[in-house]
C-alpha cells in the first residue's frame, strides 16, 4: 500500500514535471499580417498581407514589404497623415486584440 | 532558576539517535503534535501524540532548533551534537504574539536582532489567499505592490522599489533587469516557505544596491529521515479563470534529504468591476525546483536549482492615436497567446556550504543565476528585445562566539555579472556590459541581560566595464549599528543603517525607445553613487493578550535618483531624462495591533497603517510614493475534533487613502476600500486534505492603486474574484 502510494505520488510529479517541461504550448506556426509604417509614434496599417506561415512568417518579418506606389489611404481607406512614398516598409504579424 | 523552562540530560555518544521530548513545564505532561524545527538542516517534523520525536540522523554541533505548540510560548535553543535526550518544557500562552524567529540572514533570534527585520511565514499571511507572491507580501506593513496588471508585480519597501531594494532566494541574489517598471520578481510561491523584509538601506550584509531594502525568501524545509512526504495542490481564481496546479515531494534517509516541487499555471484576461476584461493581461508560467541536502555533525551541504518560465501579457497597448479606457478592454475573456508579450526565464543555482569547529562556524554559498527576457512587441519571430542578465555570486561568512554574550561575523562577498543583447532584437535598451562587485565586513553582536547591541562595517567596490563607456567604479564604506533593550512587556529597539547603489547602466546610457513604458528615455554618465542613510525606531508592547509595536523610519538620501519628463517627444514618444536630486528625505513608520480577548480566545483583531511621505530639498515631493495604508482583519479560528473542520474564518478590510500628494507629470490616485474574505477548511487523517474558498474585493469595488502601471490609462484593479483550493497531503 505504501509503495502503490508513493508510486503514484511519484507518477504525478513526473506528470506535473513533463507538463511543465512541454515546450509546445498554445503557439501557432502562423499569424495575420501587414504592412504598417509608424507616422508620429502612431501605427498605420497599409496593406493586409494575410495569414503567413513557418518560413514565409520569417522572412517577411526580416526582409519588410516593397511598396511600389505612392500610398495615400491605410488598408482600412481612411486618410494617411502624410503620403507615404515607395519604399520597404515593416511587416508587423501577430494578434494584438484577439476580439 | 525561576523560569526554568527547558533542561538537557547529556548522554555520550553512542548512536545517530536523538530522542526529543516536549512536555508541559507546569504539568510536565506530554504535549502531543508539537513542531520541532532544526534550523540549520532546514528540516521541520513533529512530535508525536506523547509529545515524543526521535531523530535518525547526525545532528551537526550546536544545532539550533525551535519548538512550537498550539497554546505554548515558541522556544529556540541550541543542541549539542551527542546529546541522545532532550526533554524541553515549554510555558503555557493563550496565544504566541511573540513568535521566536531567527532571521536566515544573520542567524539571530529575532527579538536579539536590533535591525528591522520582519519576518512572515507565508501559510500562515494566505489565509485570504493571493493572487501572487508580491501580493501576498504586500499585506505586511510597508510593503506594497507595484503591478502592471496581474502578471507583472514589484514589490515596493516604504516607497522604494526596481533597482533600490533586493531580492534574495536561501542566500542567491536575485537580479532580473528590475530596473524596467514592468519587470516583476519572476519566481512565485512554489517551494517557499517564508520571506524575511528588511526595510530600509541594508547594505552592511548584502552589499551595493541594498538601499530601500532586502526581500530575503527562504524554501520549505525537508521532512525528517526515514520520512516520505508530498502534496498536490490546485486553486482556481473565477475572476481571470486562473488555474495553478503544484506538488512537492520531500524525500529523507540518516544523512541525505531531497526536495522536489513542480507548478504551472494558466491565468486569462483579468475582469474589472464594470464586467469587461483588460485585453492582454494574460499570463502563465511553469517552474521547477529541486534540493538536495548532506550533513554530516561537522559539515552541512545544499544544493539548490530552480528553473522558471513564464509567458506574460503586456496589457494597456494599443495602435490608436487618440486612445480611450475602451481600447484597452474587451467584452469576451481570453487567453490565447497574443503580442505584445513578455517571455521570461530563470535559471538560479546555489551550492551552500557550512562548516562547524568548536565555537566557529564557516558558510560559502556560491550560485548562477541567468535571466533571460524577450519582449515581442509587433513581430512573432522577431522580438523587439532580448537581454541576457547572468551573474555568478560568492558569498564567505565566518562567525564565532567570542565569549558567552558576544559573537563576531566577517565575510566576503561579491558578483560578477554579464549582460548581453542578442543581435536577433532591434532594440537594446542597455548595451552589454560586465559588473564586478566585491565587499569585505564585519560585524559584532552582543547580547547581555536585556540588552542587545549590534553594529559593523562594510566597504565596496564596483566596477562597470561597457562597450559605450570607459571603465567606472564606485566604492563606498558603509555601517550600521543599533541597541535595543526590553523592559518588562516593553521592547526598545534604535538602528542606524547606511546604504549605496551605484547609477545603473539604463540610468547612465539609455537613450531610445522603452516601449513598455512607451516613452523615450534618455540617460546620464554624470550620475553618481545614490547613498541612504536611515534612523529606525522601534517601540513593542506585548502581553498574552495584546501586541502593539510603532516603527518609525527617517530615511535621508543624497543622490536620489528618479527619471522625469521634459514636455518634448522623440518619434512621437514623450522624452524622460534620469536627474539626481542632492538631498531626499522619505520619512513616516507603520503601526501594527494584535488584540486577543481573553474572554474568546479563538477571535484576534488586526489593525495596522502603513505611511510614507517623501520629499526633496525643494519640499517638492517625488513620483510613485505609496497611498497611506489601512489593514484591518478580524480572524477567528474554531476548535472541532470532528475529522472535516472549519479551522478559521477571516475578513479582511483595505483603506488607501487619496494620494494628492505628487508630481507635476503624475495624477492623483482616489481613496478606496477593499473587503476579502477567507474561509479554510481541512479533513484530518493520515493523508490530510486542506480547502480554502474566499472572496478578493466582495463588493466588486472598482479601483486604481497609485502603484498601478495602468493607471494613467484609467485601467481598474481586479474586480470580484472568488478563489477555491485544495491541497492533498500525502505522508508515509
Amino acid at each position: 500500500m505504501k509503495k502503490n502510494r508513493l508510486f503514484i505520488t511519484a507518477i504525478g510529479l513526473m506528470a506535473l514535471v513533463s507538463f511543465t517541461s512541454c515546450k509546445k504550448d498554445n503557439d501557432s506556426n502562423c499569424a495575420e499580417c501587414h504592412a504598417a509604417i509608424d507616422i508620429q509614434g502612431t501605427e498605420y496599417e497599409l496593406v493586409e498581407l494575410g495569414e503567413k506561415c513557418g518560413d514565409e512568417l520569417s522572412s517577411i518579418e526580416s526582409d519588410g514589404y516593397a511598396l511600389t506606389d505612392t500610398t495615400y489611404v491605410t488598408a482600412d481607406g481612411d486618410s494617411l497623415p502624410s503620403p507615404v512614398e515607395p519604399q520597404t516598409v515593416e511587416v508587423h504579424c501577430g494578434e494584438h486584440d484577439d476580439e | 532558576m525561576k523560569n526554568i523552562l527547558f533542561s538537557f540530560i547529556f548522554i555520550p555518544l553512542i548512536s545517530f539517535s536523538t530522542v526529543i521530548q516536549i512536555q508541559d513545564s507546569e504539568t510536565k505532561e506530554a504535549i502531543p503534535y508539537a513542531s520541532i524545527h532544526i534550523i540549520n538542516l532546514n528540516v521541520k517534523v513533529a512530535a508525536n501524540e506523547n509529545g515524543k520525536f526521535e531523530y535518525n540522523g547526525v545532528l551537526p554541533n550546536k544545532s539550533l532548533i525551535r519548538i512550537s505548540a498550539l497554546g505554548y510560548t515558541t522556544k529556540s535553543l541550541s543542541l549539542v551534537s551527542n546529546a541522545e535526550k532532550i526533554i524541553i518544557e515549554l510555558k503555557k500562552s493563550h496565544i504566541d504574539l511573540n513568535e521566536v524567529i531567527i532571521t536566515s540572514s544573520t542567524g539571530i533570534l529575532q527579538q536579539q536582532n536590533v535591525a528591522n527585520v520582519v519576518k512572515k511565514d507565508l501559510k500562515l499571511i494566505n489565509n485570504i489567499s493571493s493572487s501572487n507572491l508580491v501580493e501576498l507580501i504586500a499585506n505586511t506593513p510597508g510593503v506594497y505592490n507595484y503591478s502592471t496588471g496581474n502578471g507583472i508585480n514589484k514589490p515596493v519597501i516604504r516607497g522604494l522599489s526596481g533597482m533600490k531594494i533586493l531580492t534574495y532566494l536561501n542566500g542567491l541574489r536575485i537580479d532580473n533587469q528590475q530596473w524596467g517598471g514592468d519587470h516583476g520578481i519572476s519566481f512565485d510561491e512554489l517551494g517557499i516557505s517564508t520571506v524575511e523584509i528588511i526595510k530600509g538601506p541594508s547594505s552592511l550584509l548584502y552589499g551595493a544596491d541594498a538601499l530601500g531594502g532586502v526581500l530575503y525568501f527562504s524554501d520549505e524545509n525537508y521532512t525528517s529521515p526515514g520520512s516520505v512526504e508530498s502534496y498536490l495542490e490546485t486553486k482556481f481564481e473565477s475572476n481571470s479563470m486562473g488555474v495553478s496546479t503544484a506538488g512537492g515531494l520531500k524525500l529523507a534517509s540518516k544523512n541525505l534529504r531531497f526536495n522536489l516541487f513542480a507548478n504551472a499555471k494558466d491565468y486569462a484576461d483579468y475582469q474589472i468591476p464594470n464586467g469587461k476584461y483588460v485585453t492582454n493581461s494574460r499570463y502563465k508560467g511553469k517552474s521547477i525546483k529541486t534540493a538536495i541536502g548532506y550533513n554530516n555533525n561537522k559539515w552541512i551541504f545544499n544544493i539548490r536549482y530552480n528553473f522558471i518560465s513564464n509567458r506574460v501579457g503586456l496589457p494597456g497597448h494599443t495602435h490608436s492615436a487618440n486612445p480611450e479606457l475602451n481600447d484597452f478592454l474587451t467584452t469576451t475573456q481570453k487567453r490565447i497567446n497574443i503580442i505584445p508579450v513578455q517571455l521570461v526565464e530563470d535559471h538560479y543555482l546555489l551550492a551552500e556550504n557550512k562548516w562547524f569547529f568548536g565555537n566557529q562556524e564557516f558558510q560559502l554559498l556560491t550560485g548562477y543565476t541567468s535571466n533571460s527576457i524577450t519582449e515581442h512587441d509587433e513581430k512573432v519571430t522577431i522580438p523587439e528585445i532580448k537581454m541576457m542578465l547572468n551573474n555568478y555570486t560568492y558569498n564567505l561568512r565566518y562567525k564565532r562566539d567570542l565569549n558567552n554574550y558576544s559573537k563576531l561575523v566577517l565575510g566576503f562577498q561579491g558578483i560578477y555579472q554579464k549582460n548581453k543583447n542578442d543581435k536577433i532584437a532591434p532594440t537594446s535598451l542597455i548595451p552589454d556590459s560586465y559588473l564586478n562587485d566585491n565587499g569585505v565586513y564585519s560585524l559584532v553582536h552582543w547580547n547581555k541581560n536585556s540588552w542587545e547591541s549590534q553594529f559593523g562595517l562594510r566597504s565596496d567596490v564596483r566596477v562597470l566595464n561597457s562597450e559605450l563607456i570607459e571603465e567606472k567604479s564606485f566604492k563606498k564604506i558603509n555601517g550600521s549599528f543599533g541597541i535595543g533593550k526590553t523592559i518588562d512587556h516593553i521592547a526598545l529597539k534604535l538602528n542606524l543603517s547606511s546604504g549605496f547603489r551605484p547609477p545603473h547602466l539604463s540610468e547612465l546610457l539609455s537613450d531610445g525607445v522603452h516601449h513598455a513604458t512607451n516613452r523615450y528615455e534618455v540617460g546620464s554618465t554624470d550620475l553618481k553613487s545614490e547613498i541612504a542613510k536611515q534612523v529606525d525606531v522601534s517601540i513593542e508592547y506585548t502581553n498574552d493578550h495584546f501586541n502593539m509595536s510603532l516603527n518609525p523610519f527617517y530615511n535621508y538620501f543624497q543622490n536620489y535618483i528618479y527619471i522625469e519628463p521634459q514636455n518634448t517627444e522623440i518619434n512621437g514618444y514623450p522624452v524622460y531624462y534620469f536627474k539626481q536630486s542632492e538631498k531626499v528625505t522619505l520619512y513616516g513608520g507603520e503601526f501594527y495591533v494584535h488584540f486577543h480577548p481573553h474572554f474568546l480566545h479563538q477571535l484576534h483583531f488586526e489593525h495596522d497603517i502603513s505611511y510614507v511621505f517623501a520629499e526633496d530639498q525643494n519640499h517638492n515631493p517625488l513620483p510613485l510614493i505609496p497611498q497611506t495604508r489601512f489593514n484591518s482583519n478580524i480572524k477567528y479560528e474554531f476548535k472541532s475534533k470532528s475529522k472535516l473542520k472549519l479551522n478559521n474564518i477571516e475578513l479582511k478590510h483595505e483603506h488607501y487613502l487619496k494620494q494628492n500628494r505628487v508630481v507635476d507629470y503624475e495624477s492623483s490616485s482616489e481613496s478606496y476600500h477593499l473587503v476579502h474574505l477567507g474561509i479554510n477548511f481541512s479533513y484530518e487523517s493520515k493523508q490530510p486534505i486542506d480547502f480554502k474558498i474566499g472572496i478578493r474585493n466582495l463588493f466588486n469595488k472598482s479601483y486604481i492603486n497609485h502603484l498601478s502601471n495602468l493607471k494613467d490609462l484609467g485601467i481598474p484593479g481586479t474586480g470580484r474574484n472568488l478563489y477555491f483550493s485544495t491541497k492533498i497531503n500525502l505522508n508515509y
